[in-house]
């Protein structure tokens, strides 16, 4: 199994599940680029620039819910306006501490988004991750 | 018999002409002495005169002197002894006034004897006979016979012109004698009567005529011995008729006759019959009706009752012996009273009196009577009797007490029911209405009486009211229920169920409605208040559990990066790594206890706390806030305008609105726009129940197109700032909404936001805060 995955992104407003994320991500595979932002608004706007750009483009995103100025939906909106970033096949998980169950039944009716993970991000979690993105 | 002269020559006053005729003759005669040519016609003449007396030919007398004079009249035109002649005719003439004279007196003198009293004259015939009767010895028995009959023709002369029927029988009961009279009333002629048995006319009464004459007379025949009877008369043609008859005997020297004056009774007896048959249906209807009849004489001061006077009177008939007193005893005293002044004023206005009385028998129920009296007055118009009736009206009275009763309950009802009720006519006009309906309608009774509900029906729900009243009026129902709305004398809008029921008169006919409103508007207002409480139940109950959520999703992803963390330092060795990680455990902790304490704030505002609301001056609060921050303001060069009059005050607890502003200020300072100096426009103006306070800055702005459902939720931020917390607002929100206001917001991106906060205006009269000191003085009674 390949244990790399060249560019991967995280959008989350809290720092240290950012630090902790790259830390298990670090044990758990090789991953070159770990793009980094803080809200919806701010990767949206980057990863439309990267694409345009012709820049790597992340193969995963970890994407937060509750966030300031643009929230996870949102920033699902966004995203799957774009044809290009759509056409990409990016893998969306969706990590939240929120357990409400309408939150959970909206993030079945989002195509773009892989599942749902319940922070903290565990090894467990990026094992499966890593053989859905081989099965590809 | 029947050629006898009506002449008596035996009157007296007969003799007295007779000679006052031979004066007159003699003096002629003398004259005729001194003309020897007229004494042969003057003699005649005088012998006519005096034949004339006893003569039964009337006339003769006429044509006599006629010729005599003719005939002296001749020798007067034919003689030449003119003197003589003249003479003789002068005599001629004096006879003949002689003559007329006496004529005229014989004829007088024959109506007077016919004017004369027939029994005092009967009587002194029978006196006459007696007389003849003691001179018997002078008289013989021609005489005596000569006698009879011209007494006998003077008696039945008396019997013919008597206006009752005569009938004179032997002592055997044959008939001797009958008048004109009887004849025409039993049909008989004289012929055929005369002999014949009393028995024939009478066939009852005298079928045997001796045995009623003894009976009557008992052989002790006397002359004022006369008997009345009543028998039954037979006439010719087998008609029966009832007589009375009055028998007396008459007594001559040969035998006793009885003369028996007879009188058709037949008017009388029919008069009687009718008199029996009136006053026997008369009795049959006061009997029916219980009509008691009494009479009070004012003279004589006795009372008479009939039968059922006593009944009603409570006595049997004839019982009591004072009636008057009896009376007193058992009339009420109060219509005793009554009863006197009414009499007196019926006796002083000359009309009938009337009047109830109640009657208090002992052991018996009370009983009223109805009295009716009629005054008889005498010439000077003086009330000497009084004629009455008397009805028991006793059950009359119970039945019009027993529906006084219930109407006296109905209008109490009416009067004092919860419900509204009106009496309405059949143009809709109130014609009564009571209290409850006046009260919710808003107008006095006078008001509405004046009015058609018509008028005063909501217009929508007009048509639907008037359709089912013309279904009435059409008889096709009797009564009707709808919801329907009123206009209060206010403006306001009445919420009514209202029930109309048809009121038929005697005739069937209908005469009015009786509306009843039940006046539904309080529960209607308290339906409202309910959906609103629901309402607010269930947005508190949706942000409680939103809030639930928060409160999950915030602590866990402290905890989580708690835990992960220190499953870090577990692991890491390097020493920089570890200072690393104790540094973001000790932030994560931090903000661990910064929620702990953002939700001790959110638990912290409760809802609904009424009592805890004061009135609160908005300026001098808004100042004090202000005085508070002013480093804070001054620091950020803020410039501001305020427009608060002072009469503005609002109804809130205060440590909340000091909360509310001071989060709005700060708000709008942290997120002031990077290219200009902050300029705040404080306004306030008063909107009927509220104060609207208008809060507007020209910062960043929100978008609100993708905010406006999450502006005032928690942790919602919206700004790239550090220390945006997503709380304020929250609990700016949640404050304002316990305080029954309200917070709502406009803005544009760069232009600035307008925060449009709604307080409740503690000046208006519906929101006033009364102090419960009457709870208090409740348990101190």
């Amino acid at each position: 199994m390949n244990r790399k995955i060249p560019t991967s992104c995280i959008i989350d407003n809290d720092p240290i599940f950012i630090y902790g994320t790259r830390r298990m991500m670090k044990e758990s595979f090789l991953c070159e680029t770990i793009l980094e932002y803080h809200n919806g608004q701010e990767a949206i706007d980057d990863l439309i620039r990267r694409q345009d750009n012709g820049e790597e483009m992340p193969s995963v995103i970890f994407l937060d819910l509750d966030m300031p100025i643009m929230n996870g939906w949102d920033f699902l909106d966004q995203f799957m306006k774009y044809e290009q970033l759509m056409r990409l096949n990016i893998f969306i998980y969706i990590t939240s501490s929120s357990i409400d169950p309408r939150e959970l039944e909206k993030v079945n009716s989002y195509k773009a988004v892989s599942k749902y993970i319940l922070k903290p991000v565990t090894p467990q979690d990026l094992e499966l991750i890593l053989e859905a993105l081989n099965m590809v | 018999m029947n050629t006898v002269n009506d002449h008596n020559i035996l009157s007296r006053p007969n003799v007295i002409w007779i000679i006052v005729a031979a004066v007159t003759m003699v003096i002629l005669f003398v004259i005729n002495l001194y003309a020897p040519m007229s004494v042969a016609i003057g003699s005649v003449y005088c012998v006519v005169i005096l034949y004339s007396w006893f003569m039964p030919w009337k006339h003769l007398e006429i044509y006599v002197a006629s010729v005599c004079s003719v005939l002296a009249i001749t020798a007067f035109v034919f003689t030449e002894e003119a003197p003589q002649t003249l003479l003789s005719g002068i005599n001629v003439l004096m006879g003949l006034i002689a003559f007329w004279v006496s004529t005229s007196l014989v004829t007088i003198a024959k109506r007077g004897y016919r004017a004369l009293d027939y029994e005092k004259l009967f009587h002194e015939q029978q006196l006459k006979i007696h007389t003849l009767e003691l001179n018997e010895k002078r008289s013989t028995h021609d005489f005596r016979q000569n006698i009879m009959e011209k007494g006998n023709s003077r008696f039945q002369a008396l019997l013919e012109s008597a206006p009752d029927s005569m009938v004179i029988v032997t002592d055997q009961g044959k008939i001797q004698f009958i008048n004109a009279q009887a004849e025409t009333i039993f049909g008989y002629s004289r012929e055929e009567l005369i002999g014949r048995g009393i028995n024939l006319l009478f066939p009852d009464g005298f079928s045997d005529f001796r045995s009623v004459i003894s009976t009557e007379y008992g052989g002790h025949t006397n002359l004022n011995n006369r008997s009345v009877m009543e028998y039954e008369g037979l006439r010719k043609n087998g008609q029966v008729f009832p007589t009375e008859l009055s028998l007396c005997p008459l007594i001559t020297e040969e035998d006793i006759l009885y003369s028996l004056a007879i009188r058709n009774i037949s008017e009388r007896k029919e008069a009687e019959t009718n008199y029996h048959r009136i006053s026997e249906r008369l009795s049959i209807a006061t009997n029916a009706g219980k009509i008691g009849i009494w009479e009070y004489n004012f003279e004589s001061k006795s009372i008479y009752w009939d039968a059922i006077t006593y009944q009603h009177f409570g006595l049997v008939e004839g019982q009591g012996d004072d009636l008057d007193t009896y009376c007193k005893s058992v009339v009420h005293p109060e219509d005793l009273f009554h009863v006197f002044r009414e009499m007196k004023l019926a006796i002083k206005e000359a009309r009938d009196a009337r009047f109830e009385v109640r009657l208090i028998l002992p052991d018996q129920p009370i009983r009223f009577l109805m009295i009716t009296g009629i005054f008889e007055r005498n010439g000077t118009n003086r009330a000497v009797r009084m004629t009455g009736t008397c009805l028991d009206i006793t059950e009359l009275k119970i039945a019009q007490m027993g529906l006084q009763r219930r109407e006296e309950s109905f209008m109490g009802a009416f009067a004092n029911s919860a419900i509204g009720m009106a009496l309405v006519d059949l143009n809709g006009q109130f014609m009564k209405v009571n209290n409850s309906m006046c009260e919710s309608l808003g107008y006095t009774s006078a008001e509405l009486i004046g009015l058609t509900f018509q008028e005063i029906t909501y217009p929508d729900d007009l048509n639907k009211d008037l359709k089912l009243l013309d279904e009435t009026l059409r008889n096709q129902r009797d009564s009707y229920q709808i919801d329907k709305r009123y206009f209060h004398k206010n403006g306001n809008v009445v919420a009514v169920i209202l029930t109309v029921t048809a009121v038929k008169d005697i005739y069937g006919e209908l005469s009015h409605f009786i509306s009843q409103i039940i006046d539904i508007t309080p529960r209607i207002e308290a339906d409202k208040k309910m959906v609103l409480l629901v309402e607010v139940t269930k947005g508190q109950n949706e942000s409680l559990m939103n809030f639930a959520h928060i409160v999950s999703h915030n602590l866990r992803s402290h905890t989580t990066n708690l835990s992960m963390l220190t499953n870090f330092l577990q692991k890491e060795e390097d020493v920089a790594e570890r200072e690393h990680i104790t540094n973001m455990l000790l932030n994560a902790s931090e903000s661990l206890s910064e929620t702990v304490q953002h939700l001790n704030d959110v638990v912290q505002v409760k809802f609904n706390i009424l009592e805890e609301q004061k009135s609160v001056n908005l300026l001098l609060t808004m100042n004090m806030v202000e005085r508070n921050i002013n480093a804070f303001l001054n620091e950020n060069k803020v410039e501001y305008r305020m427009d608060i009059p002072e009469s503005h005050h609002v109804s809130v607890v205060p440590a909340y609105l000091d909360s509310i502003l001071l989060n709005l200020y700060t708000n709008a300072i942290k997120y002031k726009s990077p290219y200009r100096d902050l300029i705040l426009d404080i306004c306030s103006q008063e909107s009927n129940e509220e104060i609207i306070l208008k809060f507007r800055d020209n910062g960043q702005g929100i978008d609100l197109n993708r905010h406006r459902g999450s502006i005032f939720g928690m942790y919602k931020t919206f700004h790239k700032q550090e220390h945006a917390k997503g709380i304020g607002l929250y609990i700016t929100k949640n404050q304002i909404e316990a305080m029954q206001g309200s917070i709502d917001v406009i803005s544009e991106v760069n232009v600035g936001s307008t925060f449009i906060l709604k307080f409740k205006n503690s000046n208006h009269p519906n929101n006033i805060i009364h102090e419960p000191k009457d709870s208090h003085q409740l348990y101190h009674r």
